[in-house]
């Protein structure tokens, strides 16, 4: 099982403590195109690593950005990318690596899987799922698909400095990596921001492990970003974590006031 | 190709859209799109849109544009063909198995790709056109390079929002409604969280991360340069009275950059009736620079409810140049009031004397949707709407 885990690295230290307990893939955060991920890193750093890897570009990128990229993208010595924009694919397709598409909050059902993976060679299902959509999911895909099992949800990706904002405003002293809190105390999230903008995560770090039984999967996603080391070690051990929920999983949505739902 | 385009929640709001100026609309059907809680049309009702529309050579475009989950799709394949057998100029989708799905029925409707889709590159705008997209709704982030560059790489129609509500996130990449209100944003249920107040790390000062309202009319010059053709207003929620006055007014500004009589002056005329009417500080946004802590909402927003649309003209009798107004907000006679018509320029009106159903005086309009009588010289027409007079276009010359 742990052979299907697919671990993203925050230091490259860390690398070799996933090895001893059998992790052999692991995301690297590509500095300057990616967002939300604690590290972020040079393409030298990344060809420096002996293990299987994968490259992620999940930031969305003006036409600037993505030649610039597109030129560097031959010098990234990976197995493959994991990429949000879809402007990418034709460049990657044509370096004959693997493309994994993660674009956050869609792929929620299994027709629209299997028309991504006309394209590419596996797509990460959402994480807005529950487990029974999940299941159903897996048993129609046709390819084996990435399905997430821990970390810290993201929640939104908005291209605006909203910490920057805020203490520029109020003439406030900057804090990266913060809790914000309602006035009821009923909806907490972090914040994370850098140059490329904001992201949002989920307050409690999600816990996927009732999904490892699902079949058809390709990788199983753990997104240590934010999380000790010795937690995400334990919770690849089996050991219970603290701080952790099984996010939407039990949750199905409602979009529909008074009216048909799902 | 220069396009205004309107939102629409139902049948009154289109005809309205398209009376004060739109050259096409956008409407939700019941299901498939991100207005979920906005009334939205019934094939029948859409059918209707249609042929209203296409007889005044106006479009009708459909969002179909929700992330869909599992159930979601049973009845798409269906749904996309009678949109197209009812003559729906064109869908606005995000996910990718509905625009393959749209080749594969052949369908005569054109395929815009939503803003949902987020697209901010040339590149991903020529992945969609090679699925037959006409259309690419640019991302609200792109800004006026990015638009220039992919009109030019591309040549396709190019879509951008000019006026309304902006979210925090780019579109789609939001979920904040699901995790704290159950609420799914991508299928049409967005509960706004990014309009709450915030406490951050024990601070005093509330955290918040509301943007101000998006507002174009300074810039639509530059657009239409760069290769902007439709000109998208946002709001399917909002009341006939937002959408004649946005549209006019962008109506206006559109015509008299095509026949170059545009002026600063009448910029800032326009300028001052949006933000009234929006209640909303407004600002351009991404479209010149990345937006700072000037473009969203500290300590929330005094919200007054604006009270300047007075009535609504259901109908004039020539012959006796009468008026039957229905009141939308209290006026009396005396009161300084303007007539807005979709075919002329705004013109100051006083309010005469009111006479209710019956032809009995009465002393002022108190009543929400109370039918009244007014004399008017001024020959008016069914749908033109009657306002507070708060700006005087002379003040401006």
């Amino acid at each position: 099982m742990k052979s299907k885990f697919l671990v993203s690295i925050n230091n490259l230290e860390d690398i070799a403590e996933y090895k001893k307990v059998g992790i052999t893939t692991f995301v690297f955060a590509l500095k300057d195109y990616s967002i939300g991920y604690e590290n972020t890193f040079e393409i030298d750093e990344i060809n420096k690593v002996d293990a299987n890897k994968l490259c992620l570009i999940n930031r969305l990128l003006n036409s600037e950005e993505i030649d610039s990229l597109i030129k560097l993208l031959p010098k990234i010595d990976v197995m493959g990318f994991i990429i949000e924009d879809i402007g990418l694919l034709d460049s990657i397709k044509r370096l004959n690596k693997k493309v994994y598409l993660f674009i956050n909050h869609f792929n929620c059902n299994y027709a629209s899987l299997n028309t991504w993976l006309e394209y590419v060679d596996s797509v990460f299902v959402s994480n807005e799922l529950t487990k029974e959509e999940l299941s159903y999911i897996t048993s129609k895909v046709n390819k084996p698909v990435i399905i997430h099992i821990f970390g810290y949800n993201q929640i939104m990706y908005s291209r605006r400095y909203l910490l920057t904002n805020y203490y520029k405003y109020y003439n406030l002293p900057y804090k990266n990596n913060v809790i914000i809190k309602d006035k009821a105390g009923s909806i907490s999230m972090h914040l994370v921001e850098d140059k490329y903008g904001t992201i949002s995560l989920a307050k409690n770090i999600f816990d996927g492990r009732s999904l490892l039984d699902l079949d058809n999967v390709l990788y199983f996603y753990l997104n240590t970003s934010f999380i000790p080391l010795a937690s995400v070690l334990d919770f690849i051990e089996g050991k219970s974590i603290l701080n952790a929920d099984e996010g939407l999983l039990d949750k199905p949505t409602i979009f529909k006031l008074g009216g048909k739902n799902d | 190709m220069i396009e205004l385009l309107a939102p629409a929640g139902d049948l009154e709001r289109l005809k309205i859209a398209l009376l004060y100026g739109a050259d096409a609309v956008y409407i939700g059907g019941v299901d498939y799109s991100l207005r979920a809680n906005a009334k939205n049309f019934s094939l029948e009702e859409i059918k209707e849109a249609c042929k209203y529309a296409h007889n005044l050579k106006k479009r009708v475009y459909v969002t179909v544009n929700i992330v869909p989950h599992n159930n979601d799709l049973d009845n798409i394949e269906e749904y996309l063909k009678e949109l197209d057998k009812i003559n729906v100029d064109g869908i606005i989708v995000s996910d990718i198995y509905i625009m393959k799905l749209w080749a594969k029925l052949k369908l005569q409707l054109e395929l815009h790709v939503s803003t949902q889709a987020s697209t901010l590159n040339y590149h991903t705008a020529l992945f969609y056109k090679t699925l037959g997209a006409k259309r690419i709704v640019l991302a609200r982030e792109a800004s006026e390079a990015d638009i220039k560059i992919i009109k030019e790489k591309t040549n396709l129609d190019l879509e951008a929002f000019i006026h309304g509500a902006m979210c925090t996130s780019f579109s789609g990449r939001c979920v904040m409604s699901n995790y704290a209100t159950g609420r799914d944003s991508n299928r049409g249920g967005c509960s706004q969280v990014c309009r709450y107040s915030f406490n951050i790390d024990g601070n005093e000062k509330d955290f918040e991360m509301m943007p101000k309202d998006l507002n174009m009319v300074a810039y639509i010059e530059d657009m239409i340069k760069v290769g902007v053709n439709s000109f998208k207003v946002e709001g399917r929620m909002r009341s006939i009275y937002y959408i004649a006055t946005v549209i006019s007014v962008y109506r206006h500004i559109i015509d008299k950059i095509v026949n170059k009589s545009l002026t600063k002056e009448y910029t800032k005329y326009c300028l001052d009736i949006l933000n009234r009417c929006a209640n909303r500080d407004s600002t351009s946004q991404f479209f010149k620079e990345l937006p700072g802590y000037n473009e969203q909402y500290f300590l929330g927003r005094n919200e007054i409810s604006n009270q300047d649309f007075l009535a609504l003209v259901l109908d004039y009798d020539e012959k006796n140049k009468i008026a039957t107004i229905e009141e939308r907000n209290y006026f009396k006679p005396g009161d300084v009031a303007e007539i807005m018509g979709y075919d002329m320029d705004a013109k100051e009106f006083v309010i005469p004397t009111l006479y209710d159903e019956n032809g009995k005086v009465i002393d002022a309009a108190r009543h929400p949707k109370q039918v009244i009588k007014i004399p008017c010289e001024i020959p008016l027409k069914k749908d033109y709407i009657i306002r507070l007079k708060v700006f005087d276009i002379h003040d401006y010359l």
